[in-house]
């Protein structure tokens, strides 16, 4: 028996869409960071440990149910010694091989917490129902930054991650860049990652939240030292003032809509704390915690129909005139 | 030495005091362990099949990104709906059906310990089952998950009735898990035939010996829980608010304590029914029968010490991670060296490959795939990457699939003819296994992939680039295979009721007791009750010489009586007086299910109402009848 | 006719089967016992359970556990005497019954239906005198809700007590065949026992820290 192998006559076919598959999928079989790899080292050992267990078994089940037997009694009586299989089979290779496997998991989970330096870089993560917000504590609001679903860090170190939740369980997970840390009202948790590589490393939410979890993602970016340090210093400033008529218009507007009674804009009287921070919207690579990719027609469609895009998501509908949509489209968007 | 001759007066007798009378009356007073046992199997059939098309559709708004079959509220009432149908409406009373039709033949005595317990039992699972299935009506199914997490749970985040359907059906539904429990303990301990000693007991009842104790102690840390969350949506309490001293963490614990060993309770038994038909179809007595037996205590016991395997993910301190990763291994040594008993028996043996046997053998290796990712999981750092994604949603149905329903079917083409008097057709069951097998690893096999890609679970839809579009598509398509494997053995047995072969007592040749009585199993199950002398008392002569099966006692045809024995040797120590048909299971069941209803409108009169009806129903069933000696 | 004929002296000789089969016993062997030893058991995990989550919120708790101070124990103390004295008062009974004195049977079970009863009304006043509800904290829910739920067992227990009584007043219950009794006296101790470990764990150790 041909257990979970590919049906396809050309192997090679059906090989060139699951390698397409590891290519795009935020895979923790791509590891990019020592926390990731340690896992995944693991993983790979355990899978293969697997296989091999599966595939002996299924010979041994197999060769004894087929072998040829010479004319046997209708009733075969019980023998000694039938039972020495039993010992060494089934008792003392398994529990050398799960002793092995125990040690492996315990060696790999030490290394795991003891490259958990205690200054590092420090992130605090609070999971809402469907959107991660994002904070860098300074020890000044000046020296803080806010955002949210995008998570910027240095390649190369350990990050630590603060989270809290909002209301409640969700769990944060970046597969490439470590394993999963639940995020439970009252608990708070720490999770450690780690990017070697520069590169945008796709996360989500991974404890069933509420009817948008499967749209509560994130994204970590991971920058050289230098490429942090510009993105650090440009997220601490104020909005920026808008620099044309339209924008101005869509100042204005948003300005006196109930936006802001979710929305903070640093710099201007919007200091809603209920949804994300939008005084850097521009510089986001995605909406709606990955619901959508950061572009005009995107928010567009976002702010005028927010049930469309993530049905039962906080979100209310403002309705805007098509001018006023568009100023406020144009403001947003100079958000950098 | 099977059926010994009894004249036939005797045996008109016997079927006069036994039997179930005709109509609406007898079918609903009826305490005939035979007929409880059908009712289980079919009722949880029909929740088998329910919670399948609930997954069909799942699969069908998964099949490719961006799909709208379903809204998210739609597909979240849908697959908590199939997790709370299949864990609890299907895997664990399907196993009370086989158990309850057959461990009184099988140890040869003629009812349950508790006939009229049994009833109730029934009574319970159908009414808790109608209960909650009523809240598709009302458009509010549970949606939390079969494990409803809090805060998601509360009345904060779910202020309809979704949950609190959830709470009341799940500790109703309890009650019925665990008066059957008791039911099957005293049973399978004091009504045995005189003779069979504990080692003589066939290995089909030890699953369940061992899950029943398991379930006196699981079951009510899932009712605490349910109290408590009932109490803080209505009440106002804050037993997991963590605002107030609470916590959710409370909830996870108390819902794993009886979560991980109800997981061995629903597929133990159905271990013990694969080990007992791999016996009959390798002709010759289990390798290893000790062994198997300690395997199973083992696991259940052990199932008790690994729950926070499911909480890996929550920020736990070290110690205590490792110390369940350690037991979360260990548990896998009984079941391996299960294996290799079954394989040494296979080996040592003979095999006929019939229908029943192919479900067995494909039942071992979905057992070890079950297994080994099991074991991967149990590593906690790997688990950090598993846990809640597709790899643990392939491991569970490996492991209830593989350990559940495929002995399930075993033992439905192995049993057929012991409740029917026809055998099922040997032609559509070798179809019916193929197509199940072939379907069941195309559609599962590929979640384990989904999940090393990624792909978390419980999401209703997912986006194009993410690489999960050809798995999920080909899981469709096995799903779709396998569903077809059910429809095959579904029709199998509608057509084989009627127009399968005439069987024998028993066509298998079979070594265990309940094949020494007739096909359909007559109503009174043992003309005489046999006195025991060996673990496979039908092949017992052949094998050694001595008779395995020996009738000595008198009929006991004067009165509705069976005997009971002491529960290590098999001793006889007495004749019991069983009770005959009774209204009082039923009005219990009804007054309980008024006073879950009351609980859930919150309308108190109705509550009163349905505990009076208790009170009463409870009073009347325990006053001794007319002319009967008190116990 | 619970006891079947006599007439099994045509037995075999390698078996040994009694010239009249007993009829079914009425004390721990019964299968009556064996179900009420396993509805205690299932009992039991339930309690030991609802003590765990007291522990487990305790042993998380941020502040002082209790959070209003250690409970005071001028009623419970008295009340816990009354109510390990009704377990005295039951034992009596049962063997009274045992003895062959149906008056002691009866009034035992009166003497323990009083004590008992008292119980839960020096209970009641009790939670009168709390300043905390179930809605106050976690710690109040779980006071309310552990107490509360022995207290349904207590009750439970009265009811079970009058029924006995009317059993032995309708004269179904006798030396030899009592177990309605013992089933309860069983019972009843547990539901005692209960009670210890509730006192020990939600009112002496709090006051012993």
């Amino acid at each position: 028996m041909r257990l979970g192998s590919n049906r396809f006559r050309s192997p090679s076919v059906a090989i060139l869409p699951f390698i397409t598959a590891c290519a795009q999928a935020p895979s923790f079989m791509r590891p990019a960071g020592q926390f990731g790899e340690r896992e995944a080292w693991l993983g790979w050992v355990l899978l293969g440990i697997s296989s091999v267990v599966v595939v002996v078994i299924a010979v041994l089940v197999l060769a004894a149910a087929l072998r040829p037997r010479a004319g046997s009694p209708d009733l075969i009586r019980p023998a000694p010694g039938e039972t020495t299989w039993i010992t060494v089979g089934g008792a003392i290779i398994p529990a050398l091989i799960l002793a092995a496997a125990f040690v492996y998991s315990v060696v790999t989970t030490s290394a795991i917490t003891s490259s958990q330096p205690p200054a590092a870089i420090s992130i605090l993560v609070t999971g809402h129902q469907w959107w991660w917000e994002v904070n860098y504590p300074g020890l000044q609001p000046a020296q803080s930054i806010a955002t949210a679903n995008e998570i910027h860090i240095p390649a190369g170190v350990p990050v630590r991650i603060e989270l809290r939740s909002a209301d409640v369980i969700h769990s944060f997970w970046i597969p490439q860049l470590a394993g999963k840390t639940d995020v439970i009202p009252g608990h708070p948790n720490l999770a450690w990652i780690q990017a070697d590589t520069p590169g945008v490393y796709r996360g989500m939410c991974a404890e069933y939240c509420g009817s948008q979890h499967g749209n509560m993602g994130l994204i970590v970016v991971a920058d050289s030292p230098d490429r942090f340090r510009v993105w650090r210093e440009s997220q601490l400033a104020s909005a920026v003032q808008p620099t044309d008529p339209d924008q101005a218009i869509g100042r204005a507007v948003f300005e006196h809509s109930p936006c802001v009674g979710c929305h903070t804009i640093r710099g201007t009287p919007a200091l809603g704390k209920a949804g994300p921070d939008l005084t850097h919207l521009a510089s986001r690579q995605q909406l709606a915690a990955g619901a959508a990719p950061n572009t005009r027609g995107f928010l567009a469609g976002w702010i005028a129909d927010p049930q469309g895009i993530k049905p039962g998501n906080h979100m209310p509908r403002v309705p805007l005139t098509a001018q006023q949509l568009q100023g406020v489209l144009a403001y947003l968007e100079s958000l950098y | 030495m099977a059926n010994p001759p009894v004249d036939a007066a005797t045996l008109a007798r016997l079927e006069r005091l036994w039997e179930t009378p005709r109509g609406l009356r007898g079918i609903l007073t009826t305490v005939d362990h035979k007929i409880i046992g059908k009712r289980y199997l079919i009722t949880a059939f029909l929740f088998l099949i329910a919670g399948g098309l609930e997954a069909f559709v799942m699969r069908l708004q998964l099949s490719r990104p961006g799909e709208h079959l379903l809204s998210p509220d739609q597909y979240n009432q849908l697959f908590t709906m199939h997790g709370v149908t299949m864990i609890f409406l299907y895997a664990a009373p399907i196993l009370s059906g086989f158990g309850n039709y057959l461990w009184p033949l099988a140890v040869g005595t003629r009812d349950m310990a508790f006939p009229r317990l049994n009833a109730l039992s029934y009574w319970i699972f159908l009414f808790a089952g109608l209960f909650l299935y009523s809240s598709f009506l009302l458009g509010q199914a549970p949606n939390a998950g079969w494990f409803n997490y809090v805060p998601l749970a509360g009345a904060g985040f779910n202020p309809g009735l979704n949950i609190d359907f959830y709470v009341l059906g799940i500790t109703f539904l309890g009650i019925s898990t665990t008066v059957g429990a008791v039911n099957f303990i005293v049973t399978l301990l004091k009504l045995r035939a005189p003779g069979m000693s504990i080692t003589r007991l066939p290995i089909l009842v030890w699953g369940t010996l061992s899950t029943s104790f398991a379930v006196i102690f699981a079951m009510p840390a899932l009712t605490v829980a349910c109290i408590m969350l009932y109490l803080d949506r209505r009440v106002g309490s804050h037993f997991f608010d963590a605002a107030k001293g609470g916590s959710p963490l409370l909830w996870q614990h108390l819902f794993w304590i009886f979560g991980h060993p109800w997981v061995y309770i629903i597929v133990l038994p159905g271990i013990s029914m694969a080990s007992e038909i791999l016996q009959t179809f390798t002709r010759r007595p289990l390798v290893g029968y000790s062994v198997l037996v300690g395997a199973t205590i083992a696991t259940t016991v052990l199932g008790f010490g690994v729950w926070v395997h499911h909480m890996f993910a929550t920020g736990l301190p070290p110690l205590a991670t490792t110390f369940f990763s350690a037991v979360s291994m260990t548990i896998a040594l009984p079941s391996a060296v299960s294996v290799f008993a079954w394989i040494a028996t296979i080996w040592h043996g003979k095999p006929v490959f019939r229908v029943p046997f192919l479900f067995v053998l494909g039942f071992i290796i979905l057992f070890v795939i079950g297994g080994v990712s099991g074991v991967a999981t149990a590593a906690v750092p790997y688990d950090w990457q598993l846990t809640d994604t597709y790899f643990v949603v392939a491991h569970l149905h490996y492991v209830l699939i593989g350990i559940n329903v495929f002995p399930v079917i075993a033992a439905a083409y192995y049993w057929f003819p012991k409740m029917t008097g026809r055998m099922m057709s040997e032609r559509l069951g070798r179809w019916n296994f193929w197509v199940m097998f072939l379907g069941f690893n195309l559609g599962f096999f590929p979640m384990h992939i989904a999940g090393l890609l990624g792909m978390p679970r419980r999401i209703y839809s997912y986006a194009p680039g993410m690489g999960w579009d050809l798995v999920n598509l080909v899981t469709t398509i096995g799903a779709g295979l396998f569903a077809v494997g059910i429809l095959l053995f579904l029709i199998n047995l509608v057509y084989s009721r009627r127009r399968g072969e005439p069987a024998g007592d028993n066509p298998w040749d079979a070594a265990s007791l309940e094949w020494a009585t007739g096909s359909p199993a007559p109503v009174y199950g043992f003309a005489r009750i046999p006195h025991v002398e060996s673990r496979v008392p039908l092949w017992e002569d052949r094998l050694s010489g001595i008779p395995g099966i020996r009738y000595e006692l008198p009929p006991l045809d004067q009165d509705h009586e069976t005997v009971g024995t002491s529960p290590l040797e098999g001793r006889l120590q007495a004749v019991l007086h069983m009770p005959s048909d009774s209204w009082w299971p039923l009005l219990l069941a009804v007054s309980m299910a008024t006073a879950t209803a009351g609980l859930l409108i919150s309308l108190w009169t109705v509550s009163i109402l349905g505990a009076l009806g208790i009170l009463g129903s409870v009073a009347g069933w325990l006053w001794p009848a007319p002319g009967s000696v008190a116990p | 006719m619970a006891v079947a004929g006599a007439g099994i002296g045509c037995a075999m000789s390698a078996v040994v089967v009694p010239e009249r089969l007993p009829g079914a016993p009425a004390d721990r062997q019964s299968i009556g016992a064996w179900g009420m030893m396993l509805f205690i058991a299932t009992e039991a995990a339930f309690f030991c359970q609802l003590l765990f989550s007291y522990f487990y919120l305790a042993s998380i708790a941020p502040g002082a556990w209790p959070p209003d101070g250690a409970p005071q124990l001028g009623l419970v103390l008295p009340n816990t005497g009354l109510l390990l004295l009704s377990s005295g008062t039951m034992w009596w009974a049962e063997r009274g019954i045992r003895q062959g004195k149906a008056w002691q049977l009866r009034s035992g079970l009166l003497f323990t239906f009083i004590l008992g009863a008292m119980f839960l009304g020096i209970q009641v006043v009790e939670y009168r005198h709390q300043h905390f509800t179930p809605a106050s904290h976690a710690y109040g829910s779980l006071f309310f809700t552990i107490t509360g739920i022995h207290g349904l067992h207590v009750a439970l227990g009265l009811v079970m007590n009058l029924y006995v009584q009317l059993l032995a007043w309708r004269r179904h219950v006798t030396p030899a065949r009592h177990l309605a009794v013992s089933n309860v006296a069983w019972y009843w101790h547990f539901v005692d026992l209960v009670w210890i470990v509730v006192f020990t764990g939600l009112y002496l150790a709090p006051n012993l820290r």
